[in-house]
């Protein structure tokens, strides 16, 4: 009695029906549908009049398509004015969530149901004097449309952090205190923001400052501590020694009086000895990681991941010889730059000690600010930034999908379709990488002459969890959408294990109507194209990278532009190393094919597939010539229509999901030349083997395959004169005709004397050694940059050798 | 018998404390006067009997009570029947009347699920009790509304020929290039009167004209009784019909076809629609 068994069935009686709740469904507040009915216990009321088409699918960025419907509510006895009234939309309103169901009768009069979306209001109820109008949209463009808020400067102010210990903001000048501090995903390096950046520098005066206490006893001053911020996390663990630790190094910005230091990266030791103090006895603290105290914000928990930076010991640093000898010179484009000298003390953009235009005692406002603004930005190897899901190993691009869902939108942990999540992550293996922070586009004037890093930010605003996810799933290809059940789900742009391995189900053409095909349009999804551009995380492109092969046969170029903003060895590339020469068409699923997207009506039987699912399909016109037979299709998008019980379905054509790119699967099936419908009969003594049916020919049996016998009927406990001697592989020699085929001679000791049948369930044909595939063109051939599944695999990435020997028996 | 109608609901305003059913059931009493049909009340299963006392909270005249959107047509084991009591006391003990006699519920479609019983309109009782009884086995009745009246006015005139009764059966047909077809039930049947009049006269077309205000055009749900009665005898087949529904007539108009008699709008008496399943 579920949906799918019901809904294809004639007859049956379609209800529509809609939950309502102000607690994200913990409590359901009302009931309406269509018709009235029971589920369970609840009474669904007779309440919905109209419902307008519903939309579901995805858009040219990888996002569900915008869209939205409506519903108009029977009002005639007040019950819906909650939705409007002035004095219930602050409490009701603004927290309401809907439930769509599509319900059918079963045989025995009673209603299953199958969810087809949570929605939010995408505009406010509109009442007249006798229905309310519902305007609704799904999560989208609901709570996955906005990252919770992280704290900023002045929501840290005030907290333990670390425990015991006040940070204290004084003398903060010239920053936004106000802006949300970054998210940071992704594997490191990560951005440190130093604060006192712009302006006056921060006094972090009741900070622990006794942890810079060195080992010798001799303290720095506080008044020098600064903050360096490296971002906001939902991560409540206590820090561990993996967190923000690891090399930190200081980047230098552009200055006037030495551009030719801009982007060295000096790298800061956490501890050094003081080159002031007595050999060995004296080491002085440079910076110490931290996370902060919970900060709640809009009652989310929150914590700061950040340095403590010693601006003394950090001059001590750099005006000593040490620091010279410890680091070697890097290029702008994070290459080491053999041919250029050490910079030393001298050379560092502002007088460390004192000189002309500087004020001597040094520990001036203005000093230290003209020391911070040579550092562009800090730049810290620790891990593992704001992820949470796989933070052991951060960046994995479906780990920071959870991560965005499940903690950094308001959707929480329940949200995601964690089937789904799993078939999508096995897919994906590049790594990504990305920031999300109040990017702050003032011109280098107004920030201090400051140049602020800000080219790789994901800018934090009005939609900024939608355009992050845009930017991550146009980035790694694959495709998010909302679930049938209401959570957010993934599905790859291409085959995944379950697509190799899956039953599909059929649209059968007794079901269609209207029925159209098309090349999708250029800058529509599964357009062809044959050159790309990647979008860079600065907002810029890189490219063309060519497709040659099809630029040649196609005669013509069909550029695309794909995202690529959160593409982990193109955003380290960017920052370190300058523009790329990655290989796009191998790093990335990009293709150049032609695929057709059909669009046909049906009925709601198709409900019972989901966005990005496949089924098959004929398209024979009358059977006059088929444009399609049996083919494999993806669903792109489905218009629903409650009223009539009509659904628009666009598919895109993926018949060549399992054969383009066959995955290699532990069970090796492969080497299977075929699976037997009938019995064998060997005979003691005798070489030549017969089978009951079917034929050797036919099944492309040659000299060298194997016959794998595994007869049921003989077992230990009534052995022959020799044990299992028809439960072993033995080799073919010749194929003599459909039936009959001659062994290669040696042991035809079949067991007791006379003919044995072995049923069709015991035995086998195998390509032996001989005749494995060795043509590309070969059924049972893997192509060239086949993917893996599976135990040889990791994430989707051949493992290892010592891994492999599992793929010859599973 | 005469045309009758009633539009108050005298169950309306009570508590769905005031109906007190045996075998003992409180979920959803509350459906059983929220003025819609299509939520049913479910008692418990039980055999043979089942009864609700309903506490009006003073003494209350009541003309009738119809049954709406019952399954009693299903109870086991034939002919249901159905009687009312009247009393001053909860037990129904004191000063006990019988308002209607024993009645063979009609069973017979599409007037299977919707009864009216009429009162003789003497008795002005608190409590008032309905039991249903069926032989054999057990059964669980359901109601989607009782709905009780003081009044039911009657028309002195019936329709003319011409008039009738239909039932809709909704449904949705999505068609394929094939030729095949998929349908899908989306309600009914739901049953309709049509009512055409001709040569009232003016106190005959007022009574219309009283009807279609009263009931304030489509916009309130009302009983409409074919055939009126006031006896407290066991009412036939034709006396317990009964159409819960709307006038489908928003402009009530009238021509004099004739020297002072008038044509006055046809009436369209359609019924409220009912749960899945129904």
């Amino acid at each position: 009695m579920a949906f799918a068994d019901e809904v294809v069935k004639d007859g049956r009686e379609l209800i529509w029906a809609l939950d309502v709740s102000t607690d994200n469904f913990a409590t359901t507040l009302y009931r309406w549908a269509t018709r009235s009915f029971l589920l369970g216990a609840n009474w669904y009321e007779e309440r919905l009049c109209r419902l307008g088409n519903i939309k579901r699918g995805f858009a040219a960025d990888h996002l569900p398509a915008a869209s939205s419907f409506s519903a108009s509510v029977d009002n005639t006895d007040f019950v819906a004015d909650f939705l409007v009234t002035q004095a219930t939309v602050e409490t009701v309103t603004f927290k309401a969530r809907f439930r769509l169901y599509c319900g059918v009768t079963d045989s025995a009069g009673a209603v299953v149901t199958q969810l087809i979306g949570t929605f939010v209001l995408l505009d406010f109820p509109t009442r007249d004097s006798s229905v309310v109008k519902l305007s609704l949209a799904d999560d989208s463009m609901g709570l996955l449309a906005d990252l919770l808020v992280p704290p900023n400067f002045a929501d840290w102010e005030g907290i333990a952090t670390p425990a015991t210990e006040v940070f204290v903001g004084q003398g903060v000048e010239n920053i936004d205190t106000q802006a949300p501090f970054p998210l940071q995903f992704g594997p490191p390096p990560y951005i440190g923001f130093p604060l006192g950046h712009y302006g006056s520098p921060i006094l972090g005066t009741s900070f622990d400052g006794t942890a810079f206490v060195s080992s010798g006893g001799v303290g720095l001053p506080r008044r020098t501590l600064f903050p360096v911020v490296v971002c906001a996390t939902r991560d409540s663990a206590t820090i561990t020694a993996d967190d923000v630790s690891g090399p930190v190094y200081c980047v230098f910005g552009q200055q006037t009086n030495r551009p030719d230091l801009a982007g060295f990266k000096v790298w800061l030791p956490e501890t050094f000895p003081n080159p002031k103090g007595a050999a060995g006895s004296i080491h002085l603290r440079m910076w110490k990681a931290y996370k902060s105290d919970t900060i709640t914000k809009n009652g989310y928990a929150w914590k700061i991941l950040w340095l403590a930076f010693s601006l003394d010991a950090y001059v001590a640093w750099m005006t000593s010889s040490l620091w010279a000898l410890q680091n070697v010179p890097w290029t702008p484009s994070g290459a080491l730059d053999l041919g250029r000298a050490y910079p030393l003390a001298a050379d560092y953009p502002v007088p460390l000690t004192s000189a002309a235009g500087v004020p001597s005692g040094s520990w001036s406002q203005k000093w230290c600010s003209a020391v911070f603004r040579a550092i562009d930005y800090f730049e810290l190897a620790g891990k593992p930034g704001s992820q949470l899901t796989g933070k052991a190993n951060p960046g994995h691009p479906i780990d920071i999908m959870q991560d965005l869902v499940e903690h950094y939108s308001a959707l929480g942990s329940s949200a995601v379709d964690t089937t789904r999540f799993a078939r999508c992550r096995k897919a994906t293996t590049k790594l990504a990488k990305g920031m999300v922070a109040a990017g702050d586009t003032r011109g280098t004037a107004a920030r201090g002459g400051q140049a602020l890093n800000t080219q790789n930010l994901s800018a934090f605003g009005l939609g900024t969890l939608r355009s992050t996810i845009r930017d991550l799933a146009s980035s790694h290809d694959f495709d998010v959408f909302m679930t049938t059940s209401g959570q957010v789900g993934l599905v790859s742009q291409f085959a995944d294990f379950e697509t190799q391995t899956g039953t599909f189900p059929s649209v059968d053409e007794e079901k269609q109507a209207g029925v159209s095909d098309r090349i999708p349009s250029v800058g529509e999804r599964w357009s062809p194209y044959n050159r790309v551009f990647i979008e860079a995380p600065d907002g810029g492109q890189l490219g063309p990278y060519d497709n040659a092969a099809a630029i040649t046969s196609w005669g013509r170029v069909i550029a695309k532009v794909v995202g690529g903003k959160w593409w982990a060895s193109l955003f380290d590339s960017v920052l370190v190393a300058g523009l790329t020469s990655s290989p796009m068409w191998q790093g990335r699923n990009l293709e150049s094919k032609a695929r057709p997207i059909i669009s046909f009506v049906t009925d709601v039987s198709i409900l019972a597939v989901d966005l990005g699912e496949y089924f098959t399909m004929s398209w024979t016109r009358g059977g006059a010539n088929a444009a399609y037979s049996s083919s494999l299709w993806r669903i792109e998008s489905m218009v629903i229509s409650p009223s009539i019980g009509r659904v628009s379905v666009e598919a895109v054509w993926f018949a060549d999901l399992q054969t383009d790119q066959p995955y290699l699967l532990d069970n090796e099936t492969l080497v299977v030349r075929a699976t037997p419908a009938h019995s064998l009969t060997v005979t003691d003594g005798s070489s030549t083997i017969t089978r009951a049916g079917g034929s050797f020919i036919t099944d492309a049996v040659a000299a060298g395959d194997i016959i794998r016998l595994r007869d049921t009927t003989e077992t230990a406990a009534t052995p022959d004169t020799e044990a299992f001697t028809r439960n072993r592989d033995v080799r073919v020699a010749s194929v003599t005709d459909a039936l009959n085929l001659v062994i290669v001679v040696g042991d035809t000791d079949f067991g007791t004397a006379g003919a044995h049948v072995i049923a069709a369930a015991d035995w086998l044909m195998l390509r032996g050694a001989t005749t494995y595939p060795s043509v590309i063109t070969d059924a049972a051939n893997y192509p060239s940059g086949s993917a893996f599944f599976g135990k040889i695999s990791s994430g989707g990435v051949y493992s290892n050798a010592a891994a492999a020997n599992k793929l010859l028996d599973g | 018998m005469s045309y009758a109608y009633a539009v108050t609901p005298a169950l309306s305003g009570l508590a769905a404390t005031a109906f007190t059913w045996t075998p003992a059931t409180t979920t959803n009493r509350a459906f059983l006067n929220d003025g819609r049909m299509d939520k049913r009340f479910a008692v418990a299963a039980t055999a043979t009997t089942v009864n609700v006392v309903i506490d009006m909270g003073a003494a209350t005249l009541l003309k009738g009570i119809a049954l709406l959107n019952s399954n009693i047509a299903s109870a086991p084991g034939g002919t249901p029947q159905v009687q009312v009591l009247a009393a001053d006391d909860a037990a129904i003990t004191l000063n006990v009347v019988q308002a209607k006699s024993t009645t063979n519920l009609n069973i017979t479609a599409p007037k299977q699920k919707d009864h009216v019983l009429q009162f003789t309109g003497a008795q002005t009782k608190r409590y008032w009790q309905i039991i249903w009884s069926w032989s054999a086995s057990a059964f669980a009745l359901q109601l989607g509304e009782l709905f009780a009246f003081a009044a039911s006015p009657q028309l002195t005139r019936k329709s003319d020929y011409g008039g009738g009764e239909s039932n809709d059966i909704r449904t949705s047909v999505v068609e394929f290039d094939t030729g095949n077809s998929r349908g899908y039930f989306l309600g009914g049947p739901v049953r309709a009167k049509r009512l055409p009049f001709s040569l009232h006269t003016e106190s005959q077309r007022l009574e219309l004209e009283t009807l279609h205000a009263a009931v304030k055009a489509d916009a309130t749900p009302f009983l409409w009784i074919p055939s009126y009665e006031a006896v407290a005898t066991g009412a036939a087949a034709a006396e317990q019909e009964v159409i819960y529904g709307r006038l489908e007539v928003n402009e009530f108009a009238w021509t004099e076809g004739d020297y002072q008699l008038f044509d006055p709008s046809e009436l369209v008496i359609r019924s409220l629609g009912r749960e899945v399943g129904s």
